[in-house]
């Protein structure tokens, strides 16, 4: 899953200026110039101009939301089955609510719509019963026969949903996607049925292809939030060429999550309005939501501090850092992230594992991480982050080695009295820390191994673009995963993954993760994995370069926040503390944290059926 | 009354007028226009200043400054130490990306004149404990050079491009005129970024020459800089077209080519040269912008525009970090002030027709 995404906004004052000119010397080229309606139309265009803006600043006095929280990118879809990133993860959470969730103290997967699960003794069928109450915003069931579409539009070709090849493991599932059975032999459409039935209209039934230790993680994960069948059908009737982005337009999206969409402007906000048909209205506390799109890191911290923001999940500026862990609203935590560099093993000399493995020992990941970032990054020497996910615990990473670089640098025949190297080209994508990680990385290579190193600065979309086709030497790039297991991370680099973005490829490898993939010991399973993992770590397509925290900051007075290693939040959970709740909580905090100013409401927000509670003398919830 | 001479030499020897008029040597234009500029002293001021950094930065290997590549891992960045309360002890050491032959001469002769000694953080240092003067220092000298090239690119598209329309006239004058107006209007931002795409061919491995940027990025500030020269140099032309030595010159069969070398260029200079030094300024604008977006010069090397990256970067509510906004900014608006006030200075010394001070 991607993180950061970065971009411009291209069209200044100047452009438009320009393109009036251009408009201004075609009317001059005509020859009709100094015809009146030119000069009407001319005069009109600032008189239309000031009109809009005008109607922009309007729009934009709305009343403040009962929470606004900043998204750091527009969101790419507000489809399920098609995002793929951390800001839409945000959004959809509040939109859609699938069979299962995450519960935000822990990341466990917790059932939402399903009211009962059962596991057969083997492994291999689940049984869901869905929830009799739940509705969609516009007042239809949500029943078992929309879970069994909506799978089967997830795993569908012409949906290309980057979710499709985790549920493979539902039986059918790769042959509906692909159209080839797990051989690689072509299949008929329809031979093998998918293994998705509903007995009646509240059960569902999922047949898997073998055990899959984290089939409920899967259902957790907000790609498998599903739709709702009527309106995207209608829509797609009605729009055949852009139904996609017009049945997420507010007033038409049917969603059934706590929240629902009232406005929508690209680049600016997202208003979300509380769904009063959602089945546990009764304990979601905010009416309304605001989602910002600030792209720059300081801007938004900015506008944080000054209260027009409550919650802030992304890059604080690392000048910051240190002093901002002071206070009771920074508290980073694990996160299951890991950055890394990618080398692109097809270009030699970088094919030679002894080279990556000498870039591997010369980055002083210390440095990086205690001086510069300082917000409790670890040094990573292993793709699992944190070397441990559950019960699975990395092989151990070679540490820094400047000597050892050395040596390995001179047997690939380089080094002082080798062959010549050539330069090498660091690509990231514009952001300031990214630039100052590639510099102190570049730093180290061109002091311990005499490398040439240039860097190179490219926007999201060609950076993303450079990676794919493998045009680049080294790249920075990172992974986050969807779900806590070890596969999500180590399928990445497998022969056929089109994650994988470096060209290695390593039969062995992709054997151990495929066979791991399936197989209920789990003790067992973190063996194989292992095992992969150390191929992995010994041939080194990438260079992993630190472990990341979560680095939310976030009003003081906010409850049902949680912290987990997913960082998945869900703002069904979160209500406004009052005065005495927020003493209470501080009260048991850590007693060198020092209290900032909360903006929120004094007098807290609180959720219909606590309201209830406090009112009959009892505690609050949680 | 007798009739007056035609010739009337005041009663003077003709040939004592012949010698005098033979040992007179008109005064050069360059030279009035130096005299004039050395008169006003804010332009003078301004000349020096700018001979000063440029010189300053030519040399800058030779400066007992620390590289300003050297990173000193430290949590913060350092604030700036009065020179007479700068303990640190010199530990200057050779650490520099690729110079060139000239620029590693420079370092070897800087080793023997110093050895070690190197002066501490004057104006303090930034988040990865580079030395912020040495940085200003390196970076004016990119940003000056691209200025400088960028510049020149300009000036020979821009006054080929306007004197050639403007001599010929008709049709080709305004076809190639409507060109200028259709680049003008398009995007900048759009333009280079097409442009550094353009260029940027995949290598197959790494011994293979990367695509200088820096190349790439002064062609591509050069290509859009020419247009506000040609417009200038057209209309010069314009006027300079129907004087009498050019319809001589015509007359008498010259060619378009001919006439341009001859009467043109000469005559344009002036123009050229106050346009040229008014350009200037605005191309390290140029760079400074695109570099502040990460579009233009690439770390590790630094310029003014990336050093105010970094600045605008430390301003924020809760800490800031003045020293790394408020110095590269100086240097950056006191090198553009000091380029527009020369070229203001020029326009006034090479302008003939302006009226001559009262000297004998």
């Amino acid at each position: 899953m991607r993180t950061e995404r970065q971009g411009l906004n291209s069209l200044s004052q100047a452009d438009l200026c320009r393109f009036t000119t251009l408009i201004a010397s075609l009317a001059m080229a005509s020859g009709r110039w100094a015809s009146p309606l030119w000069v009407a139309a001319f005069s009109l265009v600032p008189i239309a101009l000031v009109g809009w803006a005008w109607s922009v600043a309007l729009s934009r006095s709305a009343p403040r939301a009962d929470f606004v929280f900043n998204s750091g990118a527009e969101v790419s879809s507000l489809d399920p089955a098609v995002a793929n990133g951390i800001p839409e993860g945000r959004v959809i959470r509040a939109l859609y609510e699938g069979l299962y969730t995450r519960d935000p103290m822990n990341g466990a997967a917790v059932p939402a719509l399903a009211a009962n699960t059962q596991r057969s003794n083997d492994g291999l069928t689940y049984t869901f019963k869905v929830r009799k109450e739940a509705l969609w915003s516009n007042g239809d069931h949500v029943t078992a026969e929309d879970f069994r579409w909506n799978f089967e539009r997830l795993l569908a070709p012409e949906t290309a949903s980057p979710f499709a090849s985790e549920l493979w493991c539902i039986r059918g599932g790769r042959e509906l996607t692909t159209g080839r059975d797990a051989q690689g032999e072509p299949v008929a459409a329809g031979a093998v049925p998918l293994g998705v039935t509903t007995p009646d209209a509240e059960t569902l039934v999922v047949e898997l292809v073998a055990p899959t230790p984290h089939f409920l993680e899967l259902l957790a994960s907000y790609q498998t939030s599903p739709v709702h069948r009527a309106s995207l059908e209608n829509a797609r009737r009605r729009w055949p060429d852009d139904w996609s982005t017009r049945w997420t337009k507010p007033g038409y999206l049917v969603c059934n999550g706590p929240f629902v969409l009232t406005s929508r402007r690209l680049d600016d906000r997202m208003r979300l309005s509380k769904n009063e048909r959602y089945w546990d209205a009764d304990r979601v506390a905010l009416r309304t939501i605001d989602v910002v799109v600030i792209e720059d890191a300081t801007t938004a911290f900015n506008l944080y501090r000054a209260g027009e923001i409550d919650w802030l999940d992304g890059t604080i500026p690392p000048s910051l850092v240190d002093q901002l862990l002071a206070g009771d609203d920074f508290d980073p935590q694990p996160y299951l992230g890991t950055y890394f560099y990618r080398v692109n093993t097809t270009k030699p000399p970088l094919d030679d594992p002894r080279v990556r493995r000498a870039l591997y020992a010369a980055i002083n990941r210390v440095a990086i991480c205690d001086k510069f970032l300082k917000a409790g990054q670890k040094p990573a020497y292993t793709l699992v982050p944190w070397g441990r996910i559950g019960t699975y615990n990395s092989p151990p990473g070679k540490k820094e080695d400047l000597d050892g670089a050395r040596r390995e640098f001179e047997a690939a025949g380089f080094g002082p009295n080798g062959k010549p190297f050539g330069t090498l080209q660091i690509l990231y994508s514009s952001s300031d820390q990214n630039r100052a990680i590639a510099e102190m990385v570049a730093d180290g290579w061109h002091e311990y191994l005499g490398l040439d190193v240039a860097l190179e600065n490219q926007e999201w979309k060609s950076y993303i673009d450079r990676q794919a086709n493998l045009q680049y030497d080294v790249s920075r790039s990172s992974w986050i995963c969807d779900y806590p297991d070890v596969t999500n991370f180590l399928a990445v680099f497998t022969s056929d993954s089109e994650n994988n973005r470096t060209g290695w490829k390593n039969p062995e490898y992709d054997a151990l993760v495929e066979q791991a993939r399936h197989l209920g010991d789990l003790g067992q399973r973190d063996q194989l994995l292992r095992q992969a993992e150390a191929i992995l770590l010994d041939q080194l397509p990438i260079l992993p370069i630190y472990s990341y925290v979560s680095q939310n900051m976030v009003d003081p007075r906010l409850a049902g926040f949680g912290s987990n290693a997913l960082n998945d939040q869900n703002p069904k959970f979160w209500y406004w503390m009052d005065d005495a709740d927020l003493e209470r909580s501080r009260r048991k905090m850590n007693a060198r944290e020092r209290k900032v100013l909360s903006h929120g409401p004094k007098e807290g927000l609180y959720s219909p059926r606590a309201q209830i509670e406090r009112k009959a003398g009892g505690r609050t919830r949680r | 009354m007798a009739e007056q001479s035609r010739w009337d030499l005041g009663g003077r020897d003709v040939d004592a007028l012949y010698l005098e008029a033979q040992r007179f040597r008109g005064e050069p234009l360059s030279a009035r226009a130096w005299s004039k500029l050395r008169k006003n002293r804010a332009a003078w001021f301004a000349w020096v200043f700018l001979c000063t950094i440029g010189i300053a930065s030519l040399l800058a290997p030779l400066l007992p400054i620390p590289s300003p590549k050297t990173m000193h891992p430290v949590t913060r960045p350092a604030p700036p130490v009065w020179p007479w309360l700068d303990k640190t002890k010199g530990e200057f050491r050779v650490d520099y990306w690729n110079l060139n032959a000239f620029d590693a001469r420079l370092v070897e002769l800087r080793k023997s004149m110093y050895g070690k000694f190197q002066t501490g953080p004057w104006l303090g240092t930034d988040a990865q404990g580079r030395d912020l003067l040495a940085r200003i220092v390196w970076g004016s000298r990119k940003s000056i050079v691209t200025a400088l090239a960028a510049t020149a690119i300009s000036l020979g598209i821009g006054v080929a491009w306007g004197a050639w329309a403007a001599l010929k006239g008709g049709r080709t004058d305004r076809w190639m005129m409507r060109i200028v107006d259709v680049l003008y209007s398009l995007p900048f931002v759009f333009l280079v970024i097409t442009a550094l795409a353009l260029f940027d061919a995949p290598r197959a491995n790494l011994g293979e020459a990367l695509v200088n940027r820096d190349v790439v990025f002064f062609v591509v500030l050069g290509a859009v800089f020419w247009l506000t020269m040609a417009r200038v140099i057209r209309g010069q032309v314009l006027a300079l077209k129907s004087s009498e030595f050019v319809l001589a010159s015509r007359a008498m069969g010259a060619s378009t080519g001919w006439i341009l070398r001859h009467h043109v260029l000469p005559n344009v200079f002036s123009v050229a040269v106050v346009y040229l030094t008014l350009t200037l300024p605005s191309v390290m604008l140029a760079e400074a912008f695109l570099s502040f977006l990460g579009l233009g010069v690439q770390a590790p090397a630094v310029s003014f525009g990336l050093l105010v990256a970094d600045g605008v970067d430390a301003i924020n509510a809760l800490r800031v970090h003045w020293w790394l906004f408020t110095f590269p900014a100086v240097a950056m608006a006191t090198v553009l002030l000091a380029l527009f006030v020369l070229g203001d200075g020029l326009r006034d010394a090479l302008d003939v027709r302006a009226k001559e001070p009262t000297t004998p």
